[in-house]
């Protein structure tokens, strides 16, 4: 950088000027003259005029004096030139003195005009200097001024003005700028021409600005003139001891002077302008004011930069906080919105940002959210809160809390080391952590203490009000923020909880439909166990039901989950049980631990099968416990009452079900009961017995729930021994055809007890049927039979003729009437037939033949089934008859069938009669029957009669005292002999010989041997006959 | 089981009709006459027994009683009968020589004569 304008423009430059002038005015005279001489040989004053411009120059040049002393000059010298010999001047004063006084004079005025032009000239320079120089200090003043547009940033205008004043004004400049609210100065910018060392004076200079900048400018402020100019060589013991550590690092670095200029803008004291020189260099007042008036500008654009950056930061501050305010209208999410407020705040407050939440519990403001850029040092911190936080009642936090208003801390701070030691949280913060300042913020909820924000910077940042009310605003919508997303989370909390009692509602919903709409519990349990687990969780299910007499403990329906049953039931009597607990105590049994305690059979059996846990619950009906239900699990405590609450409504819907399904059960028992007892009591139960025919019969109703239909057979003792058949069938099945049914055949059994002939009670049936208005149509077909004979008399009305398998085949009896109840008018017939030994008689009804659909099918295989089991006893042909007849076919129609046999003659006879004396008779003709069809002859018959007469008058006459009891009559052939046993059962009373002997000895002389059998339980006597010849089989 | 007993008076002796069987059930009947002819005084009649099919000892019993009754008071029981079983009956009984047998009913009466005109003649 040349010398600036501005430097030393004085005294040095005008001596100079002087000297060179006074020569030029002694010279150039002599010199023209010298010329003019030479030239014109000759002088002339006139010639001298020449020599005007010259003394006009010289006195422009050098001022009026050398003009003077050069006219005067000129004058001696002409005059001594224009004497007529050079002489004497003064003789050449007293030649001609008005030519020297006018040349003196002209030449005096026209020095005269010399000076004034170049005093003019001079002002006119100096005008020209001084309005180009203000026109420069003004450019440079506006270019000060302008440095701001330039370099908006505090930062790049310091150095920009640093640079500019330097060039202008110094050798450095250097800026302290203080921090808008903490006052305290530090270095800004510095700058130097030298290249070389600028760092090292950059930082030399840092350095003297910190420790020192405060004091100087403080000084400069109290001091009457706020500027200050420093000189190196200035004797440091008379100056402060600040302002002596500036000279001395002006002596350091070789500067000569300092001039220090506050930076005043109104009230505030923006800094120090301090501008150095290098020795040589010197400042006038005007590179002073100009100093000044740039320090005014800087400090006036320092200003405005303040003020826009305060401008800015308010702008950035409600940026700030609108986002931040969205921020918390929108983020739903309590975690990230901490963590965004923490981090927005750490990047726009300081370094860090950590938010903590008072938990109530603990007494403690545990770590909500915390930000720094280094993620390592949020690790430390965090687990620095976590090790130990900040107590609730702790000092600090009361005093904030009861303050409400933020709290700031630090490291400068007298009372930090006191807080270090009581808070390892504020010592780890300070310490290890690097924090130079926290600012801590309460954090409210509807007035209450909800947390801390807290902001803080590595360095002295400090925060402002404009920043201090921000955190505040931010703390308090943050207060408001946590409040809500708690409430909003315990809301969805609640929702949750409702939705799962919903879910779990709809589960038990499930359950108690399932366990309502099943009409049999057994065939639904799995589904209802499946159901139930999704609501509740077990291993093992069991439904008990109590007995009767409520002492004892069955187990219809149980079901392992997951685990198998245990290995002894738990059926039994309800002693000693938690299930007879239950019942007892009419609540709920929950069972923590089975494998703790012996106290029921449960605790045991279950425990053995892995079950640690279980809940029993009774099932009631109407407020009477029918059982109980009971839910097992392997993790011990696993249910509680809550669970019992929940299986409740299940338990005594199932009871519900049960007692239904017990009901129906018991209600198609009494059906099936009463189909039974309808059965009974419509059908014969058990066949007549009769000697010397058998009978067979089978009932197969069309519809099995009912057990009886509109077909019947039925087969009645007279007492006449005759037996009396009747098989029918009343149009339809069910139970309406079925009580037609009973009332017709009973109708037929009174009359036949009468007496009435096969005949006679079907044509009054018909009567009686004919008579009722829509009576159904029946048909029947009965028969007399004679067993000791074999004669038949029947009659039939429209009912399919039985068939008669003899020796001859398979003939069909003869036709019938009309069916009954059609006409009544109709004849009936009987018609008559024997039926030898051996033979078999097959009444049946048309249901068996018209199964196939086809009626001669049927017949035919009917024909074939009576072949097939002719060899097979009647009870058991007859089964075998309608399974080979229906052939698979499932009929439509009642199927009954009636088989008699005839029994062949060397089948045995036995009867079975009380011993009274009108049985008597029975016995004899039994007797006399049997061995005459075996072919005795008549008087040998009537010896077998009279013999077994005898016997039989002992056992009625002897054989029981008191209640008579029975004789039985057995007639067979034993070997070669015809043998008849006299049984009976009592205890004979000792013979009385009265006349007795006589029956003994009958006894005895009219057969081939007696043979008599006591026992406690009855005497048999035996009588055989020996035979001739042996009787040829089946004849 | 029909017996029938019937008592015929218009002959020189009562007789005593007996047909069918007479067993312990229907003894009672045959007991009935006899009891009613002695009760009138009787001493002498006959029981036919030519349509009776069966006899037991039951009514032996009644006979006998009945015979023993008329022995006393001096009288005579006899019976008729032809059927092979009864004669048999009465023969392996020992009874055949107690009672006055006849074989038709003519016999009887001419035996009952017998006994009427020796009672007269008493």
């Amino acid at each position: 950088m040349g010398e600036s304008r501005f430097k030393g423009v004085g005294l040095r430059r005008r001596a100079v000027r002087t000297a060179l002038a006074l020569l030029a005015a002694v010279l150039v005279p002599y010199l023209v003259s010298l010329i003019l001489v030479i030239l014109a040989k000759l002088f002339a004053y006139q010639f001298l005029y020449l020599y005007m411009p010259g003394l006009f120059l010289v006195s422009y040049f050098g001022g009026l004096w050398p003009g003077l002393v050069s006219v005067l000059a000129s004058t001696v010298l002409a005059s001594y030139i224009s004497t007529p010999h050079v002489g004497n001047v003064l003789d050449g004063l007293r030649t001609e003195l008005l030519p020297p006084l006018i040349f003196f004079f002209s030449g005096a005025l026209m020095a005269l005009a010399g000076t004034h032009t170049s005093r003019y000239h001079e002002r006119l320079r100096e005008d020209l200097a001084r309005s180009r120089y203000q026109k420069q200090r003004d450019t440079f003043l506006a270019e000060v001024a302008t440095l701001r547009m330039l370099q908006p940033e505090r930062k790049d205008f310091a150095v920009a003005v640093c640079q500019k004043l330097t060039e202008s004004l110094g050798d450095a400049c250097g800026l302290i700028l203080s921090r808008q609210h903490t006052g305290v100065p530090e270095p800004a910018a510095f700058f130097s021409t030298d290249t070389a060392g600028r760092e090292r004076l950059t930082s030399a200079f840092a350095e003297a600005s910190l420790a020192n900048g405060g004091p100087l400018l403080r000084r400069m402020l109290a001091a009457a003139e706020p500027m200050m100019v420093l000189r190196a060589d200035q004797s440091i013991e008379t100056v402060p001891e600040d302002v002596g550590a500036w000279v001395d690092w002006l002596a350091r670095f070789q500067f000569d002077a300092a001039l220090f200029l506050p930076l005043l803008a109104g009230e505030d004291a923006l800094g120090i302008l301090a501008i150095f020189v290098k020795p040589g260099h010197v400042w006038d007042d005007e590179t002073v004011t100009v100093a000044r008036a740039a320090a005014d500008r800087v400090a006036l654009a320092l200003q405005q930069i303040r003020a826009r950056d305060q401008q800015r930061r308010r702008e950035r501050h409600t940026a700030f906080l609108a986002d931040m305010m969205l921020e918390f209208a929108t983020q739903r999410d309590l975690a990230v919105l901490l963590d965004t407020v923490a981090k927005r705040c750490a990047e726009s407050f300081g370094e860090w940002c950590a938010i903590s939440l008072i938990d109530p519990d603990a007494r403690s403001a545990r770590l909500g959210a915390i930000f720094h850029k280094d993620p390592s040092k949020i690790t430390r911190l965090r687990s620095a809160f976590d090790t130990t936080p900040l107590p609730v009642d702790h000092p600090f936090a009361t005093a904030l809390f009861d303050g409400r208003r933020p709290l700031l801390l630090t490291a400068d701070d007298p009372n930090i080391g006191d807080l270090r030691a009581q808070l390892p949280l504020a010592n780890s913060m300070f310490g290890p952590l690097g924090v130079h300042e926290l600012l801590a913020v309460p954090i409210y909820t509807g007035g209450e203490p909800l947390g801390i924000l807290s902001v803080m910077s590595e360095s002295a940042r400090g925060w402002d009000d404009d920043e201090q009310r921000l955190a505040s605003l931010i703390a308090d919508r943050a207060g408001v923020a946590i409040t809500n997303a708690r409430l909003a989370a315990s809301e969805r909390r609640a929702l949750e909880d409702a939705e799962r009692e919903a879910r779990r509602v709809n589960a038990a919903g499930r359950v108690i439909s399932i366990a309502a709409s099943s009409l049999d519990p057994g065939a639904a349990f799995d589904e209802f166990a499946e159901a139930l687990q999704l609501l509740l969780p077990f291993d093992r299910l069991a439904v008990s039901l109590y007995g009767p007499d409520r002492n004892s403990l069955s187990v219809p329906y149980a079901k392992g989950l997951r685990l198998s049953a245990p290995r002894e039931s738990l059926e039994g009597p309800t002693a000693g049980t938690a299930r007879g607990w239950v019942l007892d105590n009419g609540t709920p049994f929950v069972r923590e631990d089975t494998t703790e305690t012996h106290e029921f059979t449960e605790d045991v059996v279950l425990a053995s099968a892995g079950i640690r846990s279980y809940a029993v619950v009774p099932m009631s009906v109407g407020g009477k416990a029918i059982g109980t239900l009971k839910l097992g699990h392997h993790e011990p405590r696993f249910y509680s009452q809550a669970h019992v609450k929940l299986v409740q409504p299940i338990a005594d819907q199932l009871a519900i079900t049960i007692s239904r399904f017990q009901l129906l059960e018991q209600a198609q028992r009494r059906i099936g009961e009463l189909s039974e007892t309808l059965q009974r009591a419509l059908l014969p139960v058990d066949l007549p017995k009769t000697p010397f025919a058998s009978l067979g019969a089978t009932y197969r109703p069309a519809d099995p729930e009912v057990k009886v239909g509109g077909d019947w057979y039925d087969a009645i003792l007279l007492s006449d021994d005759h037996l009396l058949l009747s098989i029918g069938d009343v149009a339809g099945h069910g139970m309406a055809a079925a009580a037609v049914m009973g009332q017709v055949r009973h109708v037929v059994r009174a009359y036949a007890f009468e007496g009435q002939t096969p005949v006679r009670i079907l044509t009054t049936v018909n009567r009686l049927l004919c008579s009722v208005a829509d009576s159904l149509q029946v048909s029947l077909w009965v028969a007399a039979f004679d067993p000791f004979t074999g004669n038949l008399v029947y009659s039939g009305a429209g009912h399919p003729p039985p068939l008669a398998l003899t020796n001859r085949g398979v003939e069909q009896l003869e036709s019938t009437g009309p069916p009954l109840g059609v006409s009544l008018s109709a004849p009936y017939r009987e018609a008559h037939t024997t039926l030898e030994p051996g033979s078999r008689l097959v009444a049946y009804t048309d249901g068996l033949i018209e199964a196939t659909r086809d009626v001669l099918v049927g017949e035919r295989r009917l024909l074939e089934a009576i072949r097939a089991t002719q060899d097979s006893p009647a009870d058991r042909a007859v089964d075998a008859v309608v399974e080979y007849a229906l052939g698979g076919a499932e009929p439509d129609d009642d199927v009954a069938l009636l088989i008699l046999d005839v029994l062949p003659v060397d089948a045995p006879a036995s009867a079975t009669l009380p011993a009274a004396p009108e049985n008597l008779g029975r016995i004899r003709r039994l007797v006399r029957t049997y061995v005459r069809r075996l072919g005795m002859p008549d008087g040998r018959a009537e010896e077998i009669v009279i013999a077994v007469g005898e016997a039989a008058l002992n056992v009625v006459e002897h054989a029981y005292r008191g209640i008579r009891g029975n004789i039985v009559i057995r007639g067979e052939l034993i070997g070669n002999a015809i043998t008849v046993t006299v049984r009976d059962f009592g205890q004979w009373r000792p013979q009385v010989e009265r006349g007795r002997g006589r029956g003994t000895s009958i006894m005895q002389r009219f057969s081939d041997g007696v043979k008599t059998f006591t026992t406690p339980g009855g005497t048999t006597v035996q009588l055989s006959w020996t035979l001739d010849r042996p009787v040829p089989a089946g004849s | 089981m029909e017996a029938s007993i019937s008592t015929r008076r218009d002959g020189v002796v009562p007789v005593v009709d007996v047909s069918g069987e007479i067993d312990l059930y229907t003894s009672p009947k045959l007991k009935a006459a006899l009891d009613e002819l002695l009760a009138t005084g009787q001493v002498h009649f006959l029981v036919n027994l030519l349509d009776t099919t069966y006899l037991d000892s039951t009514a032996l019993s009644i006979l006998t009683s009945a015979l023993k009754h008329v022995q006393g008071a001096g009288g005579m029981l006899g019976l008729v009968f032809n059927q092979p079983q009864i004669d048999r009956i009465f023969t392996i009984t020992g009874l055949k020589d107690v009672f006055p047998t006849f074989v038709s009913q003519a016999e009887a009466l001419a035996g009952a004569r017998a006994w009427e005109k020796v009672a007269s003649k008493e």
